[in-house]
This record gives structure tokens, C-alpha cells and sequence, in this order.
């Protein structure tokens, strides 16, 4: 049973001599906010455990949890300040000021059983059996059902498979199917509510003593009142293996995950809902790949060890259905630069999010053609000049946006390696990505001759450095130039120390430097290909870390 | 004993089990049955149905947004509806790169593009929420909450006014849209897509639906400032039958000038003096405006509405403090077709003529320059005295969505079309009543054989520029597409025709893909 009581503390700053300020007249902020979280966890079972004999083992497991997430949000504006020397320890300066609060509260319950039975260690078999509520569905959809069963067979134990065992040291064979189910969304979206509107978004209904009269607004939302359980049915099939005494084990699985009611916010029919846009179950994804993970014990005597590690996987992912919207697909991936700009998509038969940009078209140079040219002598100076007319109909315009790679790699890979001689350790872990590509939009953003002056005489802006091989005078955020191919190999760290080991009447010592994030090799132009969901967009940076430690064991 | 433990353990479970209360209602919002036990409500959902043209959500100037198809600033009714209205034709460019804009002046938008799909979503936005809220006054609910009489007397007008609304967007929509998705309070949230209404149908719909709501609407300037009286009905009729041989292939100019006739006789609304004081920070003082959209720069602000069109317009070398605004954002200018409308740009001849040329060329080289082309600094968020409105982001000036010299204009016309009730004489009277207000005299008057439908259709420029009825005056004299030209039309310098059936704009990607009972309209 628990009790959680988080209480968070956000402060930010806006000095009056900030640049937007400067473009604004915002004249500085002063924001506070104090969000806080008050969680009560019951969870609650029985066990029962059972040998039958030597050869038959039970356990059983049968229980309740309830979870319920209570979070306040309170917060304080106060802006137009008349100086910038109290930062935010005091609100005086301000001339004006805005408080809110805001409250939502979910709950979760589960009843659920665990069957595990074992024959001589040899046949494992478990099952599982869910039954989850969420206060975020209407109570016809609240409860779902999420069964799973495994089975594991220990082929080594079989007398048939004496013969392997002169390579084998465990031969196991895995498979396993089951549902989970997905919840995540945001709280009472089938709840038919109404929202009132704060004091600057009222409306004025005529006078009173010669003075406005504005009235505060009530607003019916939107809601989608079947809102159900995300499913994800997942197949897998796995072997682990030990080879030589178990000096080489691994373990090599295929998986498959297939996604039905896929929660998602999109457009719905206009004239069935009370706005746009609805979170509600729309379509189908899928998921599959392959895992291979060894490690190796290379070296192995009392003086010198040295042990190996690798892991590599290969994984796929599609959009396999959207309800009711097609070919289209729906936007997603929101970028910095002009409003509202999206650059990826959910389409179906594409990957998960690929980006949905234009082709650009190249100079006999190699690098791309300068937007503001009629390169194609029509006349006009427009999109044709710079991007393929790649559906062909004559005209270069948002039809002519195609999928283009995506953020997911193809390939990851990772491997460690740790060595022991005598008092001293060594090891190290690397790792890579191929097949990942990532949006530059910190390129795309500035990367633009016009951007310099942007803000007339009140001062220059800074340029990315992209614009002196593109030349573009005006942003392109739609040109695939600004996909890029993330792929790369990172040492993430490197560990050398020195142990002397505690004698009596003598302490423990280990002495050790450690070098993180050592280097990255990599095609991509910008800071660090490994950011979140493929938009590069001001990612804070991460920092290369040298750690010189002694450890003193008394 | 130790039974006796694990048996209580085990109720102990089983209790605690007991608890599936999964009933949790919104705290930070409320629910039809708790909100409206305060009759007040009915007032505040109305007001709510109103302010979905000036307001882009509960939050000011934004944050709980009403629809999220693009970025919240850009989502607002007035401000895109301007845009759709106003860019595609001579009266405006803008120079920014926010994508798809320059596709509106350059003739080139696509099914994609996201200020048509917010016009499109903003329409029907308002009309679900006025339907909304006829589900929620009827007779029915109104006895089961035992509304007083009193408030149940407020609701019989409101529920007029609740239509109106509805009937303005549903303009809108077939104004735009041409064939468009049709529904009324019968179809509640989570019905079937609604299924596609020929234009001619809607129009017949909104034509007999005024008539049915006239008697319900507040007389003629009595109603509260910001709320539709029927002076309001009457224009939004006139609008309609003006336009009706586009809408529905039918001649109803004689229905027009009839309206347009009530609306003047009524004697309730006068023009305003001073031109430019329609567009200024007290401009909700004036006896001209017959449906204000009302903005206020501390209790009605947005990103959209007149905050966009007294900000947008700035940029070069003029001084945003000018302008009761705190920032330019160097957008909207003017071509050289609308400029050519008047001989003398400084308003001294004609004060329509507002124009800012200062460091500004005529002519456009680069749209995306703001220094290319006039600017036309018409709104303003400063007071008639000089005063600059509350706030220096949001403006207090509100939009003359209708005002009593498009009554003169569009009586004028009418008649020119051979519409029966009214005459050349009166016609000509009323045309020269607006250019005495211009030219402060009888100096730029006309007579009755200089009124000839060439000359209404460049005077409702003169009068009425940027004031969103351009694209529709365009289509009625057949000079938006294929015929008529003005720079940068068609995306070059000196203009070029384009295809006729631009005349509509295309139902939104998402909403085909959404609602497959809608059929694209042609060319798309």
C-alpha cells in the first residue's frame, strides 16, 4: 500500500532585455508554477506454492491493485516588469498578472491472476489473466481483458538431446503470446463538459452605466464518448543458448506486435462532434524484428579475464490501417519555424512517422537550387523551381509531398567489452544506430539569408550555417535536404580502474577514470543525431563527462 | 488462530477488491447537469456561440483552443475568413512564408491548405455549437430544469439569435464551399457524417429559416451592443438574395432591395461622419456598424480578429505607437489595382483613400518585400480622440461585420439588376450620401447615368475594402478566375486568369478523407 505525494516547483525568468521582448514590447515574465501529484497505490495479493512430487511444480498468484493519480496544477504569471533585479523572487515590478489552477484526477484498477507450472524444469508454462478498469473510458468500455500464456521448453533436459549437450550447455526454446492494453491518454475525453472562459476571453454583451458589460463564456467540448482500450496483441518466438560451459550464451527472438484501436488524435467528419479534432481509436499498427544478443567469456583465468558482450537488433515498424482517413494520412511531427508546420506523417503501408516533405531538386553543382529563381524558365518564380513535381500533375504544390524515410533505425547494435588483468579493469560499451534519419530543423529554422535583417533595425539575428551551401533566401522547411541520414556509432563510455583488495588491518581501494561520451562518428551535420522522434530541434546538449573516482571500502 | 488470521486476510482482500468506483467528473469543467442549475448559463453558452467568431478558445489571447487542425493564432474565424475573403483578390498580399499563404493571392491553393481547412472546421465549428445549444433549450429540458419565465422569455430570443448565428456560418459555408455538409439540432455528437446539401438547398433552407426567426429577433437597434438584432437578420437576407443567381441560380434582387429597404427605413442605424472612425478603437460607439464582431484588448483578446488586422498591416517605416499597437508585423499591403480606385492617395480628396507610402513602391516586385506595395493602415487601435486602446497587443477596435453603407451599395445594385421596389434616384441618393462622407462635399457626387454596375463594383471596393467582401463581390460580377486581373494574380508579376473553378474553394484533404459521403467539388 502507498502514498505518494509528489510537489514539483517550476521558475522561469524572462529578463525585460530578452530579444522577443525587444520585438514585442512583452517588456519580461515572471512564471511559477506548482504542480503537484497526490498518488494512492493499493496493490494487494495472494500466493500459493506447491511442489507435487519432484516432478511437478505450482504457483499461483491472484490479486487487486487500485491506483489513483489526484494532480493540481496551480500557476502565476506576472509580466511588463519595471525591472529585471529581483528575477523571480518578486513580483512588484509587474504591471500585469494571471493565476490558474487546473485539477484532473485518473484511477486505474486491475484484478489479476498468475498460473506458473513447471514439469521437472523441463516443460514451463505461464498464464496470466488481467482484468484492467481506467476511469478514462465510459463504463460500457472501462473494463478490458488482457490474457497472456508462455511456454518454455528446456530442450537440454530431454534424454533424446544427450547428443547436443556436447555443444549445448542449455538449449531453451521460448514462446509466448499475449495482450496489453494502453490507457495513456488525457483524462475525461468521453465525458460530455463544459469549459468557462477566463477573464480575457470573454464577450461583451452591451453596457451597464455606460460601462462594457463582458460576459464570461461557457463551452460545450468535444467528446468521444466509445473511447476504448488501446490493444497490442505481441507474438514472440526465442531461443537461449549456452555453448561451452556457458563461456558463450545468447539469446536470438523474433517478435511481432500487432496494434488494434490505436489511440490517436484526428480529424473527424464535421457535424459529428462539438470541435476538429477527436482522440479516439483509429487504426492498426504493427511492429516486428529480431534480437540477437551473445556474450562471451574470452578469457577466463585467475589473472586475466575478459568478457565480451554484443547485442544487435533489427526492427520494423508500419502503419497498417487508419479508420475512415485513407491515402492521406495524418500529420504529425510540429516543427519550429512559421505556425503550425508539420513534417511527418501517419500514412498507411508507410513506417511509423516518416517525414512528409518535397524533393529537392539539385544544381549541376550538387548543392540544391536557390529558391527565388526561375530555374525552370516558366515564368513564375514558385515551388517547381526548387522541388520535383513528383505526382506528376504539372503543378508543384502540398500534393507533391511524399514520404520520406523515417525516425526508427533499421539497425541497432551494441557492444561491451570488460577486462580484467590482475588488479587492473578495463572496459568499454559502444553502441550504433543505422537506418535513423532526423530532421535538421535547427537548418530548416535559420538556415536563411533573410533572416538576418528579419528584425529590421532592432537587431541582427543569427544564421545557420546551412544557408551558405543552400543559398535559400527564404525558410524551405518542406525540403527533404533537411533529412538526414542519422546513423552512427557512439562511445559512451570507457572505465579503466585499479583495485587493491581489503586484507585485515588494510582498507579497500579502487581508484578509476571513466570517460562518457567519448566520441560520436557520424554523417549527420548537425550537433547529435540521437534526438527524439527525428526532429532535431535545440537539443540540450549531451555532455562529454571524464569522472576520476576512488573508492574507499572500509 | 492462525486460520482465523488468514481468513480475515483474506476478507480483508476481497473488501478492499470491492472498490471498482471508476466514476470520476471533471473538476476544472462541469457537466450540462450541474452548470446549467444556474439559468445564467443559457446567456453565457450564447455568448460563447458570439465570440466564436473573435476568440480562438476559453483561454485569452489563446490556450484551450476550440479546434486544433493548426496552430491556435492562426484558427481564428475572423481572421481566416478576412484572409479567404480578401488575399485571392486586388485588395491585399501578405508577405509572409507561413505555409500555403502565398498559395490564397497566387491562386494555387490545394486541398492541403491549412487556412482554407481552418475556415472550413471554423464553420462548422459554429454551427455544432449553436445546435448544441438548441438541444439544450428545448421546451422539454427548459420544463424538466424548471427555468423561470422570465429567463424562458430571454431564451426565445436567444434561440433566435443561436439560428442567425448558424445561418451567417451556413453563408459562409456555401459561400465557400459551394456543396457543403448539412445538419441541424437533430443530429447530435456522434451521429452519422452528415451527408452533402446542394448549395441551391442550403440556400433555400437559410432563406425560409430568417423568415421563421425574424419575429423572435430583438427589433432594430434595440438589442445589447454585440448581440444580432433584426437589422443584423435583414443584412445577412440581403446578402443572400443579392448573391442568390451564385448561390442557387435564382434572380431575388427585388427580395434584396426589400431588406435592404427596412433595414434603411427603420431609421435605427446613421452613417457615421468620419470614415476611419468606423475602424478605430471606439468604433463600438458608432450608429453605422448593424453586427459588430466585438474584441477588447483586456476582456476579448486573440491572435486573429482585429488584432491581426491592425497589426498585420504594419511593418517599414511606420511607427507601431502610431497605431495604439505596441509591434508591426510586416504583412498585409495592397496592389496597384486597388490603389488605382483613387486619384489622390493622401485622403484629402477622398478620406476612403488610407494609404501609408512612405518607403513603400506601388508596385510589387516581391511579395514577400514588405516594402513592395502600399500600405493600408484602415484599423487602427486608437480612439477618435487619439487615444490609444487599453492594450497595446490586443486591440479594443471591433470588426463592421455588417454596416448600413453596404445596405446603400447593395440597394444600388439590386436595382441596377433590375430588382423591383426601389429606384435609380434613391439609389443614386444613397450612393452620394457615402461619397459626402468621403469627400466631405457634394464634390465628388454622381448622377444617376454614372451609376452603372461597373461603377458599384469599384465603389463597394472604395468603401468596403478589407472589410471581407471582396471575394464574393468578384464571383457576383464573374471577374475573380477567368476573367479579371490584378498583380500577382495566378503567381505573376502583371496577373494571369485562372481556372473558373477557383470560384470555390475545395472541401479540406482531411474532411474528404474523413467524411466519405462528401464529394470534392470540381477541379480539386
Amino acid at each position: 500500500m502507498g502514498y505518494d505525494l509528489l510537489n514539483g516547483k517550476k521558475r522561469r525568468f524572462v529578463p525585460t532585455t530578452y530579444s522577443n521582448s525587444l520585438v514585442t514590447n512583452f517588456n519580461g515574465e515572471i512564471y511559477l508554477e506548482n504542480p503537484s501529484r497526490n498518488s494512492q497505490l493499493l496493490e494487494t495479493y495472494l500466493n500459493y506454492k506447491k511442489n507435487l512430487g519432484d516432478s511437478h511444480r505450482i504457483d499461483l498468484t491472484a490479486g487487486y491493485s487500485y491506483q489513483d493519480f489526484d494532480e493540481e496544477y496551480p500557476s502565476y504569471r506576472a509580466y511588463n516588469l519595471s525591472t529585471d533585479i529581483f528575477g523571480v523572487n518578486s513580483t512588484s515590478p509587474a504591471a500585469n498578472f494571471e493565476a490558474r489552477n487546473f485539477v484532473i484526477e485518473n484511477r486505474l484498477i486491475s484484478f489479476f491472476g498468475r498460473a506458473n507450472y513447471a514439469f521437472r524444469d523441463k516443460y514451463l508454462f505461464t498464464v496470466t489473466l488481467r482484468r484492467d478498469g481506467s476511469s478514462r473510458f465510459s463504463e460500457n468500455n472501462r473494463w478490458g481483458l488482457f490474457p497472456s500464456a508462455a511456454v518454455a521448453w528446456r530442450i537440454t533436459e530431454e534424454p533424446f538431446a544427450d547428443g547436443l549437450k556436447s555443444v549445448f550447455s542449455d538449449l531453451k526454446l521460448r514462446l509466448g503470446y499475449g495482450i496489453t492494453g494502453n490507457e495513456s491518454i488525457p483524462d475525461y475525453g468521453y465525458i460530455p463538459s463544459y469549459t468557462y472562459s477566463d477573464v480575457r476571453a470573454r464577450y461583451q454583451f452591451g453596457y451597464e452605466n455606460g460601462l462594457p458589460v463582458y460576459v464570461t463564456t461557457v463551452r460545450p467540448n468535444g467528446y468521444d464518448a466509445n473511447l476504448k482500450w488501446e490493444e497490442t496483441a505481441s507474438y514472440n518466438i526465442g531461443l537461449d543458448f549456452g555453448l561451452m560451459n556457458g563461456r558463450i550464451s545468447g539469446t536470438l527472438e523474433y517478435y511481432y506486435k500487432k496494434t488494434d484501436d490505436l489511440l490517436f488524435t484526428v480529424n473527424i467528419p464535421a457535424g459529428t462532434n462539438l470541435t476538429d479534432r477527436i482522440l479516439t481509436n483509429i487504426g492498426e499498427l504493427e511492429n516486428s524484428g529480431i534480437e540477437l544478443s551473445l556474450n562471451a567469456f574470452v578469457v577466463d583465468t585467475k589473472d586475466f579475464s575478459w568478457n565480451i558482450g554484443f547485442n544487435a537488433a533489427r526492427n520494423k515498424n508500419k502503419v497498417l490501417a487508419i479508420d475512415q482517413i485513407s491515402n492521406q494520412g495524418v500529420l504529425t511531427g510540429r516543427i519550429s519555424g512559421g505556425v503550425g508546420n508539420f513534417v511527418q506523417i501517419l500514412q498507411v503501408g508507410q513506417p511509423v512517422n516518416s517525414f512528409y516533405v518535397f524533393q529537392q531538386l539539385y544544381g549541376a553543382d550538387g548543392s540544391p537550387l536557390q529558391d527565388g529563381i526561375d530555374h525552370n524558365d516558366d515564368g513564375a518564380v514558385n515551388l517547381a523551381d526548387i522541388y520535383a513535381d513528383v505526382n506528376g500533375d504539372g503543378a508543384v504544390n502540398d500534393l507533391d509531398k511524399r514520404p520520406f524515410e523515417k525516425p526508427a533505425p533499421d539497425y541497432l547494435i551494441g557492444i561491451s567489452s570488460s577486462l580484467n588483468y590482475k588488479a587492473f579493469d578495463l572496459s568499454f560499451t559502444i553502441r550504433a544506430n543505422a537506418g535513423n534519419y532526423v530532421y535538421n530543423n535547427n537548418a530548416s529554422n535559420g538556415g536563411y539569408f533573410n533572416i538576418v535583417n528579419e528584425r529590421g533595425d532592432i537587431f541582427l539575428n543569427n544564421m545557420h550555417t546551412s544557408a551558405l551551401v543552400t543559398n535559400f533566401q527564404t525558410p524551405q522547411y518542406f525540403s527533404d535536404y533537411y533529412v538526414e541520414d542519422g546513423s552512427f556509432l557512439r562511445l559512451d563510455n570507457v572505465t579503466l580502474g585499479f583495485n587493491i583488495p581489503s586484507k585485515p588491518g588494510r582498507p579497500s581501494l579502487r581508484l578509476y577514470a571513466t570517460g562518457q561520451n567519448l566520441f560520436v562518428s557520424t554523417n549527420y551535420s548537425g550537433l547529435d543525431p540521437e534526438v527524439n522522434n527525428g526532429l532535431d530541434n535545440n537539443l540540450y546538449p549531451r555532455s562529454r563527462a571524464f569522472i576520476f573516482g576512488l573508492n574507499l571500502g572500509l | 488462530m492462525k486460520k482465523l488470521i488468514k481468513f480475515a486476510m483474506v476478507g480483508l482482500l476481497l473488501v478492499m477488491a470491492a472498490c471498482t468506483d471508476l466514476d470520476l467528473e471533471p473538476r476544472s469543467s462541469t457537466t450540462a447537469a450541474v452548470l446549467f442549475n444556474d439559468e445564467a448559463a443559457y446567456r453565457a453558452f450564447l455568448a460563447r456561440i458570439y465570440s466564436g467568431i473573435a476568440v480562438t478558445g476559453q483561454q485569452g489571447p489563446a490556450g484551450n483552443a476550440d479546434i486544433s487542425s493548426l496552430d491556435e493564432g492562426f484558427s481564428n474565424y475572423l481572421r481566416q475568413f478576412w484572409q479567404l475573403q480578401e488575399l485571392p483578390t486586388e485588395e491585399a498580399v501578405i508577405g509572409w512564408g507561413d505555409e500555403g499563404i502565398q498559395d490564397l493571392h497566387g491562386h494555387v491553393w490545394t486541398t492541403a491548405n491549412q487556412f482554407v481547412r481552418a475556415t472550413y472546421y471554423r464553420i462548422f465549428f459554429q454551427v455544432s455549437q449553436a445546435n448544441e445549444f438548441l438541444r439544450e433549450t428545448t421546451d422539454a429540458k427548459l420544463d424538466a430544469r424548471n427555468v423561470s419565465a422570465s429567463t424562458r422569455e430571454d431564451i426565445k430570443a436567444f434561440r433566435a439569435e443561436a439560428r442567425f448565428l448558424r445561418a451567417l456560418s451556413y453563408w459562409h459555408g456555401i459561400d465557400m464551399f459551394g456543396d457543403i455538409p448539412f445538419y441541424t439540432e437533430d443530429s447530435p455528437v456522434g451521429s452519422d457524417p452528415p451527408a452533402q446539401a446542394d448549395r441551391a438547398t442550403v440556400f433555400n433552407f437559410l432563406d425560409s429559416e430568417l423568415k421563421t426567426i425574424e419575429a423572435d429577433m430583438v427589433a432594430p437597434g434595440q438589442n445589447e451592443y454585440g448581440r444580432a438584432d433584426r437589422g443584423a437578420l435583414w443584412m445577412l437576407q440581403a446578402k443572400l438574395y443579392l448573391n442568390a443567381e451564385v448561390y442557387a441560380g435564382a434572380n431575388r434582387y427585388t427580395d434584396c432591395i426589400s431588406a435592404c429597404k427596412k433595414i434603411i427605413d427603420s431609421g435605427a442605424y446613421s452613417l457615421e461622419d468620419n470614415y476611419q472612425h468606423l475602424f478605430l478603437a471606439d468604433n463600438d460607439r458608432s450608429n453605422e456598424i448593424i453586427f459588430p464582431i466585438v474584441f477588447d484588448g483586456l476582456s476579448t483578446q486573440t491572435w486573429g480578429g482585429t488584432t491581426y488586422l491592425v497589426h498585420a498591416p504594419l511593418g517599414g517605416s511606420m511607427d507601431p505607437a502610431l497605431y495604439g499597437v505596441n509591434s508591426a508585423w510586416f504583412g498585409l499591403r495592397t496592389t496597384a489595382s486597388f490603389v488605382d480606385l483613387f486619384s489622390d492617395l493622401t485622403g484629402a480628396t477622398d478620406e476612403r483613400a488610407i494609404f501609408y507610402t512612405d518607403g513603400q513602391t506601388k508596385d510589387i516586385n516581391a511579395i514577400g518585400n514588405f516594402g513592395d506595395g502600399y500600405a493600408v493602415p484602415k484599423y487602427s487601435n486608437v480612439t477618435s480622440e487619439g487615444q490609444a486602446g487599453a492594450d497595446l497587443n490586443h486591440p479594443d477596435t471591433d470588426f463592421p461585420m455588417f454596416r448600413l453603407a453596404d445596405a446603400y451599395l447593395m440597394y444600388a445594385e439590386a436595382v441596377l439588376r433590375n430588382g423591383q421596389g426601389g429606384d435609380a434616384n434613391t439609389a443614386t441618393g444613397y450612393i452620394n450620401e457615402l461619397r459626402q462622407r468621403a469627400y466631405n462635399g457634394a464634390s465628388g457626387n454622381i448622377n444617376a447615368n454614372e451609376l452603372t454596375l461597373d461603377f458599384i463594383l469599384d465603389e463597394r471596393s472604395r468603401e468596403l475594402y478589407w472589410e471581407g467582401h471582396r471575394r464574393t463581390d468578384l464571383i457576383r460580377y464573374d471577374r475573380f478566375t477567368d476573367n479579371g486581373i490584378w498583380p500577382w494574380k495566378g503567381g505573376v508579376k502583371e496577373g494571369k486568369l485562372t481556372g473558373a473553378f477557383r470560384d470555390l474553394y475545395p472541401i479540406p484533404a482531411s474532411e474528404i478523407l474523413a467524411n466519405p459521403k462528401l464529394e470534392q467539388n470540381f477541379g480539386y
